[in-house]
């Protein structure tokens, strides 16, 4: 090799850090691979690509942990760096090489994950390849972890704070994710952010790496301007979001536990109770019995009365199963199945054994996001060969058909599977009271407006779900109509007394309502729709030491976060929904517990807190030669951070930094006993 | 500053314990000075500040002319480093090591190296992390040597080292040094080493620097005597302090062993007149460098038993040369 230092340099970091890191992050992608979130990553269809941002994200900050930590605990770093390899240079090859690593990896998972597709599911077929944007955004997500790993571990400060800020950095970043989720971006709006947000933060770790990691020295000024308030402020961030989960994981389980609706094959049943127990308080078949209206039964306390069930076989209405429910397909963004109609069948093509089987498969799609309808057809045969049944699969094939004419709000009425290849779909956009039907098998015209008889204007809708088995009932602006498949007919006679019948029941489905919105207390209520009446109600609090010393859990929380925020809380600044962790995600920054003005005594102690930690800080920091701006600086932070960003002080700021630094001229060494002149 | 290696100064601490105080010293061209010292006494931490790895909380420090925190790539090439405990990229083979080391140095003489490393036995495809210590050793001296540097900095090269590789060691350093010119500057704490390499000795201790003389200096001025007291029981206390150019003094069952910088009658007279004085005998550079660092040391108050040996502080002994 001749003099090539920067190939030396390249090949110098990149073996022992590159190679493991990439191993690491190869078993990671293949795990999530194997649990089936890949088509998310191929094609994130919303909320769910959130998992991988947060994937990404870790996965980074992993390898910063590594590569940082490799630099920083080995002992080879004097050596490395007199051999003209400084700091500057050492962070841009550890950057550029993590760049590499994620893509590799990234590549490599998704590869392997459409090989797999290939070969086991047709479907993949229909992948998108342009959405690389999405790829690359998510990549970018994982540098973001990385970024902060390098930033944190460089820190002049202890492991624990260290490794404490980190972690919360990366929490903190994640759940920014929520706003720049892609289901509400579309993937160069998605990558933008992506990048605006990854660009500060590598200049950042930059700058944290070229600062060293001498905690005798404190931190020079121009440094601890930037690192502190950032430092602070990503513990302010982590302390918010570890409030938010834990008072949002104690508040969930009070309303999971104060009320739910369990259906069994036979009747409905209102479910409530406590960690304690569970009680079954209403039973009826369509009609509701009046149950115990004082809610006893809700926070058991141990009377005879009190009866504990075990119900087998029961379905939850859970709005976490109607999301998991939602269709899902992998070729097509934010598209919905707007039909599906399969065939399968088996002739006999020589001896008795000597099958072959057919199955052919068409399916429908409208892109919501780009009102296109695309249909896919898959086909195969199986046949025995000797003693193995051999499969060959065709397709997929993927059509795109006709622009839809209707909005993207069309939802489906009625089954989408189809015996017939010439069946037709309903769909319906309530909003503009608009009819079509959709042809599965139509070459030209699939879709075809559809008018109510006799000119009735629009329709109230009255979907009967996808999988129902019941006649598909439109309702107009003067009567309910009957889809016969082809055409509209007016119920009349005994059909419209059935339906009538099946709606007034229908209608019993009571309605849960919970007012006040307090984490702690609050109501809830279940009324009956038709009449209005309540049927139900149950006001909820800490009751007994148990709920007593949750409260005071969740209230001690909440004087971790800013106390701005708090104020800001307190002013009405937040959700005004129930205040639970799904309504307050995206401002899990501010806190429930004193949202709109609840609580001013919470509000008026943490102010006290930060008051008094901020002049314990100015104490501190006055003891030592730390300059009268930097004191004021943190008292600042203190102030609007809360006790995070005093706690963040305690382990920048430290006494071993500041008490040997000479602030003058250093005195004249003590002269040689022995001195040859 | 014109001397290739120049401390001003030099002040560090660590968790608020004093390592360095003051440290001043330079190293002039084509001199071999050797820096000693106890364990904890700043050595490794100079060197470490003088090659720019360290920052020092006040003063200032320069290589070849330019501030320690100044160092580029181009002037450290000049400059040949063994670090503490030799450091080497574990992971490679030597084979690979030499490759790194030509790719990152221009002025490393490859051919030279691997032809040494032959003589001294050390198998180029094996990996670094499975030499021997001593190998390690040899490797990394190699490695410095090899940069045909103006200026070389080592730190304890001979650190767990057997008698014979420290020899060949040794030896490595006197070729290097016979060709003339580099400026050498070590840690160790093998005086033997010092005696047969160092042109100057400096010693330090609690964080400054006592003795920065040349060994011939400290050969042949410093010398020992015994003062036994006049009194048998040994009971009357040993007055150092009116005794001058006094650099240590131990006490002992029947009497005081002092070390004195050139012996002169004025020494004699006072130390006559606390007891009977022997003849003065020669001082090795290790029985000067126990009696200046032991916990008897020169620069404070001691106790002994049998004896109440107290100074004050001694004012700078300035040999002319």
């Amino acid at each position: 090799m001749t003099h090539q230092p920067s190939t030396a340099r390249f090949v110098r970091v990149l073996a022992p850090e590159f190679v493991p890191a990439l191993l690491i992050l190869l078993v990671i992608f293949l795990a999530a691979i194997d649990s089936g979130l890949a088509e998310d990553w191929v094609l994130p269809p919303g909320q769910l690509a959130r998992g991988w941002v947060g994937a990404c994200m870790w996965a980074g900050f992993l390898l910063g942990l590594v590569q940082g930590g490799w630099e920083r605990f080995t002992t080879t770093a004097d050596y490395v760096r007199h051999r003209g390899m400084g700091l500057r240079r050492m962070d841009l090859l550890t950057t550029g090489l993590s760049c590499a690593t994620l893509a590799l990896a990234a590549a490599v998972g998704v590869g392997i994950r459409l090989g797999w597709n290939a070969w086991s599911d047709p479907n993949a077929g229909a992948a998108d390849w342009s959405r690389i944007g999405w790829l690359v955004g998510l990549g970018l997500t994982g540098l973001q972890g990385f970024a902060i790993a390098m930033w944190s571990i460089r820190l002049r400060a202890g492991a624990g704070l260290r490794f404490a800020l980190g972690v919360a950095g990366v929490f903190a970043l994640f759940q920014v994710a929520a706003f720049t989720s892609p289901a509400d971006l579309g993937w160069a709006l998605f990558l933008s952010v992506q990048l605006v947000i990854t660009i500060p933060l590598l200049v950042l770790a930059e700058r944290s790496w070229l600062q060293g990691t001498d905690t005798d020295l404190p931190l020079p000024r121009g440094d601890a301007l930037v690192q502190s308030p950032v430092a602070c402020a990503v513990g302010a961030l982590g302390a918010c979001l570890l409030a938010w989960s834990i008072q949002g994981g104690l508040h969930a389980r009070w309303v999971e536990h104060a009320v739910g609706i369990v259906r069994t094959s036979d009747r409905e049943w209102i479910l409530g109770g406590d960690d304690t127990g569970t009680g079954v308080g209403a039973t009826g078949g369509g009609e509701l019995a009046r149950v115990d209206a004082q809610g006893s039964w809700l926070t058991p306390d141990g009377r005879p009365s009190e009866r504990r069930v075990t119900l087998e076989g029961s379905t939850f209405f859970s709005p976490v199963l109607a999301h998991w429910k939602a269709s899902r397909v992998p070729a097509l963004q934010h598209a919905i199945e707007l039909g599906r109609y399969s065939y399968q069948g088996s002739i006999r093509v020589g001896g008795p054994w000597e099958i072959l089987s057919r199955t052919a498969d068409e399916q429908s799609y409208l892109d919501r996001s780009t009102g296109l309808v695309h249909a896919v057809f898959l086909a195969s045969e199986s046949r025995a060969r000797g003693r193995r049944e051999v499969f060959d699969t065709r397709g997929p094939v993927v059509e795109e058909r006709a622009p839809a004419p209707f909005p993207a709000q069309v939802e489906i009425l009625g089954p989408v599977s189809v015996t017939s290849s010439h069946a037709q779909v309903l769909l319906g956009d309530r909003r503009r009271g608009e009819l079509w039907a959709f042809g599965m098998g139509a070459d030209g015209a699939q879709l075809q407006a559809l008018a109510l008889p006799d000119g009735d204007p629009g329709y109230s809708g009255w979907d009967l779900g996808t999988n129902s088995t019941r006649p598909l009932v439109v309702e107009g602006a003067r009567a309910a109509y009957e889809w016969d498949g082809e055409q509209f007919h007016a119920l009349a006679g005994e059909s419209l007394a059935a339906w009538e019948r099946y709606r007034a029941a229908a209608d019993l489905v009571p309605q849960v309502e919970i007012d006040r919105p307090d984490p702690v207390a609050f109501r809830v209520g279940i009324v009956e729709p038709a009449s209005g009446v309540e049927l139900f109600q149950h006001e909820y609090g800490a009751r007994g030491g148990v709920q007593g010393a949750r409260e005071d859990g969740m209230q001690l929380l909440s004087l971790l976060r800013p106390p701005l925020l708090l104020l800001a809380s307190h002013a009405g600044l937040g959700p005004d929904d129930m205040p639970h962790q799904a309504t307050f995600e995206r401002a899990f920054f501010l806190d429930p517990l004193v949202a709109h003005g609840k609580r001013p005594g919470l509000v008026a102690l943490a102010w006290g807190l930060v008051i008094v930690l901020a002049a314990w800080t100015a104490w501190r920091l006055r003891r030592w030669p730390v300059s009268t701006d930097r004191v004021g600086m943190w008292v600042l932070l203190v102030l609007l951070l809360g006790p995070t960003a005093f706690l963040v002080g305690l382990g920048l700021e430290t006494r071993r930094a500041w008490r040997q630094v000479p602030v003058s001229e250093p005195l004249p060494p003590a002269r040689p006993l022995i001195q040859t002149a | 500053m014109s001397a290739p290696i120049e401390f001003d100064r030099i002040h560090r601490s660590f968790a608020g314990e004093s390592v360095l105080s003051g440290l001043s010293l330079s190293v002039q061209p084509g001199e071999v000075y050797a820096l000693l010292g106890r364990n904890g006494s700043g050595k490794t931490t100079a060197l470490r500040i003088l090659l720019g790895m360290l920052q020092p909380m006040a003063g200032r420090s320069a290589i070849l002319g330019v501030d320690s925190g100044a160092l580029d790539g181009a002037l450290r090439e000049r400059i040949g480093y063994v670090g503490e405990g030799h450091q080497l990229e574990h992971s490679r083979t030597v084979k690979r090591t030499l490759d790194y080391e030509q790719a990152t140095r221009g002025r490393f003489d490859r051919a030279a190296a691997a032809a040494r490393l032959g003589d001294l036995g050390v198998p180029l495809k094996q990996s670094v992390k499975k030499l021997s210590r001593g190998q390690r050793a040899q490797l990394a001296l190699v490695l410095a040597l090899a940069g045909r540097p103006e200026v070389l900095v080592f730190d304890d090269p001979g650190l767990g080292l057997d008698v014979v590789m420290r020899r060949e060691l040794l030896d490595a350093m006197i070729d290097l040094l016979a060709e003339g010119g580099t400026t050498v500057l070590f840690s160790t704490h093998v005086m033997a080493d010092v005696e047969r390499l160092a042109d100057r000795v400096g010693v330090l201790h609690q964080g400054s620097l006592l003795v920065d003389a040349s060994v011939d200096d400290l050969r042949t001025r410093v010398t020992r005597r015994f003062v036994r007291p006049a009194r048998a029981d040994g009971s009357a206390a040993f007055d150092g302090t009116r005794v001058p150019r006094l650099l240590a003094a131990r006490t002992l069952p029947d009497g005081v062993e002092v070390t004195l910088l050139d012996a002169a009658e004025d020494q004699l007279q006072l130390l006559s007149a606390q007891g009977r004085v022997s003849d003065p005998t020669p001082l090795s550079l290790e029985d000067l460098f126990v009696a200046l660092t032991a916990a008897e040391g020169p620069r404070g108050s001691f106790h002994a038993t049998g004896a109440a040996l107290s100074r004050a502080p001694e004012p700078a002994l300035e040999i002319s040369s």
